[in-house]
């Protein structure tokens, strides 16, 4: 393909990123609408239209940003690091973090499951939503490994954190929870990054903890639910 | 940073070569975060130093890690641009996935909310028992 081209749809990402970065801060409308105008929502909208508009075969722009997808897998081992400095807390916490840990982890996917299976989804849509909880990076990882729809993964995980994110802190609120250990860590396992970057607006403990549960349901789910879902195949 | 950007790249390299010769259905770059965990864990245990830069192959992990982690936003907007252009998603498969999203994700945090309060708040009741 032209180089040329190549380029333009490799500074698209960056151009529609920072719109979106720029959008957001300059927004001053209320928290609530702020947080589902989220750079990740904006971003891909922004992009979605510039290819359409301009007649650009989805293929070319997958090949042409092929250097983020690598980089995604770098930045899943760089989780590791926010992951070693938090890890002495599992040691402080062990019975109620493990616990909510394999609990939720497996709820998030089985729930979701569930319900989509009730409506009517096929097994290629199921595969590519059983991963929502988990952090994109990891999540699309999943999704090779399992034959999920790469698209539809990431926009469901980014909807999922977007969307817990906004309104897990309401939730707190109604059912009186006040611990930013909970609070933390409830949102990193179910809304992962963006969750963690509104834990961290909360509190540094609260933040911490969702950098710890974010790793940590990343990790379970992705050694877990290829197995699970080989062994369902056979 | 760059030596900590290669240090990164040694582990992710591992990992994609663990995947694929081992045939185990874990993501590549999953093996690799849980392979540095495990180093960075060992290295504590081994020489008490909570802070990965004594060593060479360890500086500029730290920069090297947030700057990635900083941007991951940015990483995974190509792959978010993917959803406008599903080639076989009808619309009776939209249902069931906003579905997921808008009541599965309230459902678990919810769940997983009241849950650890409550384990919590046990672990605290414990504690203050030991010590009374």
């Amino acid at each position: 393909m032209n180089l040329l081209i190549m380029l333009l749809l490799f500074a698209l990402t960056l151009v529609a990123f920072s719109v979106a970065l720029w959008l957001y801060n300059k927004n001053n409308a209320s928290r609530i609408a702020r947080s589902l105008l989220h750079p990740l929502v904006v971003a891909p909208l922004l992009v979605s239209t510039a290819l359409l508009s301009l007649n650009l075969d989805y293929d070319s722009y997958r090949l042409a940003s092929e250097p983020f997808f690598f980089l995604l897998g770098t930045a899943t081992v760089a989780l590791a690091i926010p992951l070693h400095q938090q890890f002495h807390h599992i040691r402080d916490l062990a019975k109620p973090l493990l616990f909510t840990l394999f609990f939720g982890a497996s709820f998030a996917v089985i729930s979701a499951v569930t319900i989509a299976w009730c409506l009517g989804a096929t097994i290629d849509t199921l595969n590519a939503i059983s991963p929502k909880s988990v952090t994109t990076p990891i999540a699309l990882g999943i999704a090779e490994k399992i034959g999920g729809e790469e698209g539809l993964t990431a926009g469901v995980v980014v909807l999922t954190g977007v969307f817990g994110a906004t309104f897990g802190p309401i939730f707190f609120h109604w059912l009186g929870i006040t611990d930013d250990r909970v609070k933390g860590f409830v949102l990193g396992l179910n809304a992962h990054g963006v969750g963690t970057t509104r834990a961290f607006d909360i509190s540094p403990t609260c933040g911490a903890f969702s950098s710890l549960a974010m790793g940590l349901t990343g990790a379970l789910t992705a050694i877990a639910l290829p197995w699970i879902i080989n062994i369902l195949h056979l | 940073m760059l030596k900590g950007l290669l240090t990164l790249l040694f582990f992710q390299g591992v990992g994609e070569a663990i995947s694929t010769f081992s045939d185990a259905p874990i993501p590549g770059s999953v093996i690799g975060m849980l392979l540095l965990l495990a180093t960075l864990q060992l290295k504590q245990y081994l020489f008490n130093d909570y802070q990965p830069s004594k060593y060479a192959f360890f500086t500029g992990l730290n920069e090297a890690a947030s700057f990635l982690i900083r941007w991951l936003a940015l990483l995974f907007t190509p792959a978010c641009v993917g959803l406008f252009f599903l080639p076989n998603m009808t619309l009776d498969q939209w249902i069931p996935v906003l579905a997921v999203i808008l009541i599965a994700t309230p459902l678990t945090l919810i769940t997983t909310a009241l849950l650890m309060n409550h384990l919590i708040q046990l672990h605290i009741k414990n504690i203050s028992d030991e010590q009374s």
